[in-house]
């Protein structure tokens, strides 16, 4: 049954996405790990040693790209949206609730880890991004229905249709994943676009004249 | 009078009115918001928003707060501990008068 409260508590978890612009940084965050897994097969492809590049390098990159885009994402949307549909201050979660959304991270990536060494045993090599892929879209579509976004499963369709490709060309070595996040990321960015031109389009700036009453 | 109707009676019709529901509800979600996003997913004019939150304002559920953001003014608007324990409550109170007319 429909339930207007809830749909109305839902609204402003939806309204960080009203403009697109969290979609395109984040998609850009994704392109950039896709990336490094590009510059690891270049490495690799020059008979470099690559370990201290993937055990440390590559994390480094990511968590500084990441809190890159953080504050990119204020910035833009202090300039983008707030001017046009209104300021939102998102509740506090505290110390605690940090950690434990930090802990909640880490259990998902080792568990993720820990379950493709498992499946890598018993699978073709092969298949592994593909595998990647689903899991991304299971959890492309979990952040659809929390937020109530549909547009989401249609990058985590195009998500697992990248890894089925992916599966079937198989390029080997780094390539699946270089290819897996650089597209992902790109679908992000593209759906960010598309948004954002929407957004545009259909919203302006407040004025002097007619700031609130 | 059948219990269900006492139940409802009883609502805390400051909020059961359905715009300032609408306001208590987005209000619920966020830390604050300002006047211009209330306007945005309300729906409602800046005369009857603002009518709405000085109800709301004089039985001390919102504090609203007066700034500039560069040159433009800006009102900030932030559900108080006693507007989130009403709407809890009242949410509550909406729950169970919901499941006894579904049983009845």
């Amino acid at each position: 049954m429909r339930d207007p409260i809830l749909e109305n508590l839902n609204k402003p978890k939806q309204y960080w996405y009203i403009d697109g612009l969290a979609e395109i940084v984040g998609g850009g965050v994704i392109l950039i790990l896709g990336i490094t897994f590009l510059l690891g097969a270049l490495v690799e492809s020059r008979g470099f040693d690559q370990s201290w590049y993937f055990s440390v390098g590559q994390f480094i990159l990511v968590i500084l790209f990441a809190w890159g885009s953080k504050i990119l994402l204020r910035h833009l949307k202090t300039r983008i949206t707030y001017p046009r549909t209104g300021y939102v201050e998102y509740r506090n979660r505290g110390v605690s609730g940090r950690w434990s959304r930090a802990l909640l991270a880490f259990i998902i990536a080792f568990s993720f880890s820990a379950l493709m060494g498992i499946v890598g045993k018993y699978i073709p090599e092969r298949y592994e991004p593909m595998i990647m892929s689903l899991i991304l879209a299971l959890l492309v579509c979990y952040l659809a229905m929390f937020i109530g976004l549909p547009r989401f499963y249609l990058i985590a369709a195009a998500t697992f249709l990248t890894g089925i490709g992916l599966a079937y060309i198989n390029p080997g070595g780094n390539w699946p994943y270089a290819w897996l996040f650089c597209l992902e990321g790109s679908f992000w960015i593209v759906s960010g676009v598309f948004v954002l031109r929407r957004y545009l389009k259909h919203t302006r700036p407040i004025s002097e004249e007619d700031a609130d009453a | 009078m059948p219990d269900e109707l006492i139940d409802l009676a009883d609502v805390d019709r400051l909020i059961h009115e359905p715009a300032r529901l609408m306001i208590v509800s987005l209000l619920y979600a966020v830390e604050k918001a300002d006047f211009l996003y209330l306007l945005h997913e309300t729906g409602l004019t800046k005369g009857n928003l603002s009518a709405h939150l000085s109800k709301l304002e004089a039985a001390n559920y919102v504090y609203i707060q007066k700034t500039f953001q560069g040159k433009i003014p800006q009102t900030l608007i932030s559900l108080s501990p006693t507007g989130r324990e009403a709407f809890e409550s009242y949410r509550e109170q909406l729950k169970k008068l919901v499941n006894r007319i579904s049983r009845a």
